[in-house]
């Protein structure tokens, strides 16, 4: 069906979000901008410095740490987190015995606020009164070993990974809706011709769930790069840096250091990565408007 | 050519909408954290309502911490009741915003000082914010009412001004003084067969030989721990540093150090390492306060370094068992060392005369020497005046308090602690690295640089 006026229903439709971002956060962001070429302080109104705090960030071994870790997560969410929901999608589309509860078990740690997340995990892994010592003493460990997985800077960047990076739910739930969006005679027509379950899910399903993976690839990675809450929970960015990310930089840059100046370089860093990844992301599986239609 | 242009057009917004998003934290860092309620004294009606409704009545903004489990919870709500029944309180009202933990309560005053919002009386959390207020400019010069009122001003000593004076004026009424020492389990040491001594340990040898009895009796000796600024473990820390020597001392004793690599400082991260890797709980390293202190509640560690404020928690039943306020015994830090400072005051943020006045005359009323009493009672807060007279049954009915009272004459050596003293980022690189000074994998003269390189960033 062709529609009359495309463009200004687009306009129309749109208007609210635009409207939205200009107001929330069109003018912060021209102020995170300016303010990081300035000396900005609690005490002090901003004073153009030019690329001082920039050069100050990267000059700091913490900050440099901050950017490797939040790449690493971005890496891993977006690849191993993002496929752990497709693998999940793809098993409960078969809806084995058991399809619904499972799909609902494994949503639950979505919804469970990431604050309550952090003191559980906290709590479970503690090396006097958790899960880690009766398992070791089990084990026939020795005792005065316990790990203490969140204190100790060599395991605790996976233990904190750990937290967040099995529970794929929202992942599942997008590909489940998308899988469920595809034509059933697809199916009918492969089962005809012979085709194994293997050869259904390898030749038409993944091919299909490209542009949808492609989008919970983009939202796993702008997550990770913005991800807080569970790391000021349970380590604060330390032992160390070792779970250092940029906004737990940021944040003790702003409240500890009180430089919002220094704090709104490395929102801007944050930013030019976020921008960086999506636009990768896109280019990278969103298919082309052209090439999807065949002209 | 036309749709591609608005189709890329509405293709980058949407993408920049996504990204930008991203920046949630960097606008508004700090503030996710906080939580807060709102409510009006005896008012029963909130900001506009309250003063519309109370017709003259002068209504003051408090943010106030001190509440829900606080330990001092109890006594602000006596206090503001009570005032309020004052010729000098009967026509004020006060407008709450209640914020429960000092650390979300210290995040939003910054973020209040930066954007000049402050509430009329502004309670104080540490973590330097009287000199950050009172630089901002936004807070009230005290001085004037202090000397228009000698009799006020009398009942603090110089020290405890001083250290709320920034640039000759004064921006915080101190309502208490910051003690501490250590606290110890009578029936652990009697298991381990020894003796605590009457004050304090000569020295540092004795303890640690005290530390290794236990140790060989199956006790842990002691509490530390590493989260949030690592409490238990700068109390440690403080006591090494300021008992050795004089250069020791006078370095415990001053404000925002930055150089940290000196010799009785190293020596004490070494000690605190050995402290870390000897004499302590498995969950020290990350551990936070609280399930430190269920240790030592829980009779499965031997002593326990913080200061009067514990004292009614021995004999609540929540958080100790039944009795174990008569198993606990008091003293020094070795070499008769106690941290002793001024606490940070409290401030008056409001800008008209009138409020201004009203809520100077709540602090006066805060700290009238019933009411510095009443504090000690209900709340263990040390008075901030010298010389107060103690009532005598304090002795009877908290035994324990009045030890504190009479041994904190004994100390010879007083010093600060990292709270008080330290800037605020070093403080958190101090929680930080610990655990890598624990571990061993950093040195005790690297853990002394990383706090260096973190203090100086305040210079920058």
């Amino acid at each position: 069906m062709k529609i009359k006026n495309k463009g200004l229903w687009i306009t129309l439709f749109t208007m609210p979000c635009m409207l939205l971002f200009a107001l929330v956060y069109a003018a912060p962001i021209v102020t995170v901008f300016y303010t990081s070429l300035c000396n900005y302080t609690t005490f002090s109104s901003p004073e153009f410095t030019g690329l001082k705090n920039f050069m100050t960030i990267f000059a700091d071994e913490s900050f440099r740490i901050s950017i490797k870790n939040t790449l690493v997560w971005v890496l891993l969410q977006s690849t191993f987190h993002v496929t752990l929901g497709l693998a999940m999608a793809l098993v409960l589309r078969r809806k084995p015995k058991g399809w619904q509860v499972v799909r609902t078990a494994y949503m639950i740690p979505n919804i469970i606020p990431t604050a309550a997340t952090g003191v559980m995990f906290t709590l479970l892994l503690n090396p006097s009164f958790g899960v880690i010592k009766p398992l070791w003493e089990k084990l026939g460990l020795d005792m005065s070993r316990v790990p203490n997985l969140f204190g100790n800077s060599r395991y605790a960047f996976w233990t904190v990974t750990l937290t967040w990076i099995l529970y794929s739910g929202f992942n599942t739930i997008i590909f489940l809706a998308e899988m469920g969006a595809i034509d059933k005679e697809i199916y009918e027509a492969a089962r005809v011709d012979g085709a194994k379950p293997w050869q259904v899910d390898r030749y038409i399903t993944l091919p299909l769930m490209k542009n949808i993976f492609g989008t919970c690839v983009t939202l796993a990675s702008v997550a990770m790069v913005s991800q807080f809450d569970i790391i000021y929970m349970t380590t604060k960015g330390g032992p160390g840096s070792s779970t250092l990310n940029l906004p737990i930089y940021l944040y003790k840059a702003a409240t500890l250091e009180n430089n919002y100046g220094k704090a709104n370089a490395v929102g801007v860093v944050q930013i030019v990565i976020g921008i960086t990844l999506v636009l990768l992301i896109q280019r990278l599986f969103m298919t082309r408007a052209g090439e999807e239609d065949g002209r | 050519m036309k749709k591609k242009t608005v189709s890329r057009f509405f293709s980058a917004v949407l993408t920049g909408v996504m990204v930008l998003s991203l920046t949630a934290c960097g606008n508004s860092a700090g503030s996710g954290t906080e939580t807060g309620s709102e409510s009006v004294a005896a008012g029963e009606s909130t900001g506009q309502e309250a003063e519309d409704s109370s017709g003259d009545k002068i209504v003051l903004d408090v943010i106030n911490y001190h509440v829900g489990t606080d330990y001092a919870a109890e006594y602000y709500t006596y206090l503001f009741e009570a005032f309020q029944q004052t010729e000098e309180g009967k026509n004020v009202e006060f407008h709450f915003e209640e914020i429960p933990t000092t650390d979300a309560f210290n995040q939003k005053i910054k973020l209040l000082i930066s954007s000049g919002d402050l509430p009329d009386i502004v309670f104080n959390g540490g973590n330097n914010i009287t000199e950050l207020a009172a630089r901002s400019g936004k807070v009230a010069d005290l001085t004037p009412y202090f000397e228009e009122d000698p009799e006020w001003k009398a009942l603090f000593d110089e020290t405890s001004l001083e250290f709320n004076t920034v640039d000759g004026k004064i921006y915080g009424v101190p309502v208490s003084k910051e003690i501490s020492y250590i606290y110890y389990n009578k029936e652990l040491f009697a298991q381990a067969g020894i003796e605590a001594p009457e004050v304090s340990y000569a020295t540092w040898e004795e303890f640690f030989e005290a530390c290794d009895k236990l140790k060989a009796a199956g006790i842990i000796p002691v509490g530390m721990d590493t989260a949030d600024s690592g409490w238990l473990t700068n109390l440690w820390m403080s006591a090494l540093i300021g008992t050795d020597g004089e250069a020791g001392n006078t370095w415990m004793n001053s404000m925002y150090p930055t150089d940290f690599n000196t010799p009785e400082v190293e020596a004490a991260a070494e000690t605190i390492q050995r402290m870390f890797q000897e004499y302590t709980t498995a969950d020290a390293v990350g551990g936070k306060y609280d399930p430190m202190a269920t240790h030592f509640f829980n009779g499965e560690v031997a002593m326990f370094p913080n200061g009067p404020w514990m004292i009614p928690d021995f004999s609540e039943t929540e958080k100790a068992p039944e009795g174990f306020y008569d198993k606990v015994g008091i003293m020094l830090m070795p070499g008769k060392g106690m941290e002793m400072v001024p606490t940070p005051g409290d401030m008056v943020g409001a800008s008209e005369e009138e409020k201004i006045r009203a809520a100077v005359a709540f602090l006066k009323f805060e700290t009238k020497p019933e009411n510095q009493i009443k504090a000690l009672e209900m709340t263990g807060l040390q008075p901030v005046s010298n010389d107060l007279e103690i009532p005598s049954e304090l002795t009877q009915s908290d035994p324990l308090m009045a030890q504190v009272l009479e041994i904190q004459n004994q100390a010879e050596v007083t010093y600060g602690q990292n709270q008080a003293y330290w800037y605020q980022n070093t403080i958190d690189t101090f929680s930080t690295e610990l655990p890598e000074l624990a571990y061993g994998n950093i040195t005790p003269g690297e853990f002394c640089e990383k706090l260096s390189e973190s203090a100086k960033k305040n210079q920058e």
